[in-house]
């Protein structure tokens, strides 16, 4: 169980690892992040995520309950942010840092962990896990960051609709139930000719994906509001995946579904979040250290819940 | 549809993508950089150790491969120099020169494994190691007689180079791991391997995103020379001399493969930093990179028959 657990977190934390020490010792200096960072934004992570959700079944046996305990799963992240947010009157763009980062959980390392553990045979559920995950987290962050901007709820529409991510993730979403209800509108060939290119450049990329997450985490951003800093990563990486395993256990999901919705939710929180807050100057420093500390406890305690709910 | 041609779409696809992304300013031309600089320095090495780390070369003859495949590259070095007879300018020449024999080994790569198998993609990995360097020191000789820089060429910063190039050591890295059996499986082999897919997209988007298809129009008769010496004779040369080498079944559609890959933008850089035409490189890499889906394929069915 041990070298299991090792094969299939040590790849792709090692990776995450190996992002920090490229920035740290300047491999890639600072200024060249940027391109690398934009390209994943815009175009790598929304690729992966269209491809998965386009293909997903999410009318299938069983995706009910997978889809609605991954939203469960935001929603509470979202009340546990706001009530502990307000049991430490905290300022409204403090609460939009921890709302952001304890909602977001890290799509691409889930998918590159599920792959590792379960093969192909994950496939059938990623992206039932992921669809409510994105859709319901990307449009959560957009509008707590665009709100405390802002000050008005209806300035974030033209942010989440110009956001390529939720542009991917609902495109992917639509994809997938519309698909198998209509005769096909193009052949196969060249459905197949399409997707190629967008599989290619977004599942060849995970690896890019880990590694920015790695150059993104700022140990200096550790320093000071250590309790928000420890309620975001506390939230993320122990009460969810926790709240999660409860909630598939009691409505019967699946067992490697159980398995693969502990290792969604229980992930650290994502580089895309701090990409988010610094669009919209948000509290970016506080996000950094949030989910940097995010990723340290992951680390240590998402193969450790992942072998119990093994073990189940 | 055949494997070639299946794995073919989505490589030009990504190309197409790449392109799209500089044009449209989605991605501007600036911030290619980082994306460049990380695929050479970790990505790039990754994909190649781990490409040739876990491949079984006692099923494919890999000595008789390797000394065709650097014979090939001289041979075009020679062919090349035989224009140097029609007049031109020395820069001109350079770039002729830069375009009959430098390869882009990433594309043949990206198709290697669905059209010839893991063995197969771990020879076309196998090349990079003696004719990088192979290469890079013929161009730059040519250059320093020919170019246009008044500088002479610094032969000892050549070499540091070529020493010090990660995708040399990844090669022979590789080599030595897969003779002792280190790092062919396990939690460090499939580190390196994750890290060495996310190569050949960027790689791919990068190349894409250094197309210029202005750089067309500049001297049409030299890029047409050019164009044909690298994707008609070079890969006849390859296939002819795997031939006469006793390079046989997939060994040898690998081979006339590596003749019939497109231009490489590093000819470009090589171009600029020692006065050689940079147009007309540039209007070499694009012609070549767009007609190669064409030729490519034909070329590894002719010499699949």
């Amino acid at each position: 169980m041990t070298l299991q657990i090792l094969a299939v977190f040590f790849p792709a934390f090692a990776l995450v690892a190996f992002g920090y020490l490229a920035r740290r010792w300047q491999i890639i200096p600072d200024g060249q992040w940027r391109g690398i960072n934009l390209m994943n934004y815009r175009i790598l992570l929304p690729a992966i995520l269209f491809v998965v959700l386009a293909q997903a079944d999410l009318t299938g046996p069983g995706a009910a309950i997978v889809t609605g305990v991954s939203a469960l799963g935001i929603l509470a992240a979202l009340a546990l942010a706001l009530l502990i947010a307000r049991l430490l009157k905290a300022s409204a763009r403090e609460t939009a840092a921890l709302v952001a980062v304890a909602c977001v959980w890290n799509v691409v390392l889930f998918i590159t962990l599920a792959d590792r553990l379960h093969g192909e045979e994950a496939e059938t559920w990623t992206g039932m896990i992921m669809a409510p995950g994105l859709v319901l987290a990307t449009i959560i962050i957009v509008s707590a960051f665009a709100i405390t901007r802002e000050g008005s709820a209806s300035k974030a529409v033209p942010a989440l609709v110009r956001d390529p991510v939720l542009i991917a993730c609902l495109a992917g979403v639509t994809v997938s139930f519309i698909a198998p209800l209509i005769p096909p509108v193009l052949p196969e060939i060249v459905v197949e000719a399409l997707i190629a290119p967008l599989e290619l450049a977004g599942f060849g990329s995970l690896a890019l994906v880990l590694i920015t997450t790695g150059a993104g985490l700022d140990f200096s951003a550790l320093k000071g509001r250590i309790r928000l800093l420890l309620s975001a990563a506390v939230i993320r990486s122990v009460m969810i995946p926790l709240l999660v395993l409860g909630a598939a256990l009691v409505f019967g999901a699946d067992a490697q579904a159980t398995t693969l919705l502990v290792l969604a939710t229980g992930g650290p929180s994502a580089a895309f979040v701090y990409a988010v807050a610094s669009e919209f100057n948000g509290e970016s420093g506080l996000v950094a250290g949030m989910i940097t500390l995010s990723v340290l406890v992951s680390a240590v305690v998402l193969p450790v819940l992942t072998a119990l709910t093994l073990l189940l | 549809m055949s494997p070639v041609l299946a794995a073919l779409v989505p490589v030009f696809g990504v190309i197409a993508l790449g392109w799209a992304l500089r044009r449209t300013g989605l991605v501007a031309a600036p911030l290619w950089g980082g994306i460049n600089r990380l695929s050479y320095q970790a990505l790039m090495p990754a994909m190649l150790f781990s490409t040739i780390v876990a491949a079984d070369f006692a099923a494919l003859p890999a000595g008789p491969f390797l000394i065709a495949a650097v014979a090939g590259f001289v041979a075009m070095g020679v062919i090349t120099m035989g224009f140097r007879l029609i007049p031109m300018p020395g820069p001109v020449f350079t770039s002729l020169f830069q375009g009959g024999v430098r390869w882009n080994g990433f594309v043949l790569l990206a198709l290697a494994p669905a059209a010839f198998g893991p063995e197969g993609a771990a020879l076309v990995a196998l090349v990079f190691a003696p004719t990088v360097p192979l290469v890079n020191l013929m161009c730059v000789a040519v250059m320093g007689v020919w170019g246009a820089s008044t500088e002479p060429p610094d032969f000892g910063r050549v070499m540091m180079r070529i020493i010090t190039n990660p995708l040399i050591l990844a090669c022979l890295a590789g080599a030595g791991a897969n003779a002792l059996g280190l790092f062919q499986s396990g939690p460090v082999a499939d580190t390196i391997s994750l890290a060495g897919r996310a190569a050949l997209p960027l790689i791919l988007l990068t190349i894409g995103a250094g197309l210029n298809f202005s750089a067309l129009g500049a001297r049409p008769a030299v890029l047409t020379l050019s164009v044909t010496l690298k994707l008609l004779i070079a890969p006849a040369v390859f296939y002819l001399i795997g031939v006469l080498m006793g390079v046989e079944g997939i060994a040898l559609v690998v081979l006339t493969g590596v003749g019939a890959t497109p231009g490489a933008a590093a000819a470009y850089v090589l171009a600029k930093e020692m006065g050689g035409d940079a147009e007309l490189m540039a209007g070499h890499v694009t012609a070549t990179t767009i007609l190669a889906a064409i030729t490519l394929p034909a070329a590894l069915a002719l010499a699949a028959l």
